[in-house]
């Protein structure tokens, strides 16, 4: 099973650990990886909707155990590659900012992409950008 | 420590019989439910979970699950206020 990098939505629900598919793939993976791999802008997001509602506990804990795991914090040329969003906005299909970015990180590590959601990351890979990309929810 | 590994199971051994149920109950190859015994293995000789498994329920009570859920409401709230309007669900 390749490294992948976990988007933010696939991140809530591992920790969660309620989605039985859910977590039979973790348990998959987790055979033959030892840390999940994850892009500091997942982390900003679910670091931000707790501290949007105070949860300092929360906060604290999740820092230590996105810290024991492999955080990849975007270089210059990480978004210089998410950049791929602009073309596709200008073809109507608007994905945001974040996706790119967690995607450009996967290629251009040669890693590829888990999701529970992967319509966006289908898009990027429409536009012609080569990654291997599991639906974890929907495997 | 990458290197390569050569095994020799004999037959009508424990070890060759649990390999043949997994590869049988799970259809994957020798080789696999060999490594997936290994991993096993490891983790009954060190005790302690990984990291990735840490992650795994970390936050799994009715009110952690519940808190989690409105974390990602605000996310997708963020998002939305950013720009986008197709979350691709």
């Amino acid at each position: 099973m390749p490294q992948v990098v976990i988007d933010t939505d696939l991140l809530s629900e591992i920790v969660k650990g309620v989605n039985p598919v859910v977590v039979s793939a973790h348990e998959a993976y987790t055979r033959t990886h030892r840390v999940l791999t994850f892009a500091s802008v997942s982390a900003f997001e679910i670091l931000f909707g707790y501290g949007h509602k105070s949860a300092t506990a929360k906060i604290e804990r999740t820092e230590a155990l996105f810290a024991s795991n492999e955080e990849i914090v975007p270089a210059p040329e990480d978004y210089r590659l998410a950049a791929i969003a602009s073309s596709l906005s200008r073809h109507g299909k608007s994905i945001g900012l974040v996706d790119p970015v967690i995607a450009a990180c996967a290629i251009r590590r040669g890693y590829g992409v888990a999701s529970g959601n992967t319509k966006h990351f289908d898009y990027i890979r429409d536009a012609g950008y080569s990654f291997h990309l599991e639906n974890w929810r929907n495997p | 420590m990458a290197f390569d590994l050569q095994l020799s199971i004999p037959e009508q051994s424990r070890l060759d019989h649990v390999l043949r149920q997994i590869v049988a109950t799970e259809q994957i190859t020798p080789e696999e439910a060999a490594t997936r015994l290994m991993t096993e293995g490891a983790k009954l000789h060190d005790g302690k979970k990984t990291p990735a498994e840490e992650m795994l329920g970390a936050f799994s009570s009715p009110e952690d699950v519940a808190l989690m859920d409105e974390v990602m409401e605000i996310v997708h709230a963020r998002r939305l206020a950013d720009g986008p309007r197709d979350f691709g669900l």
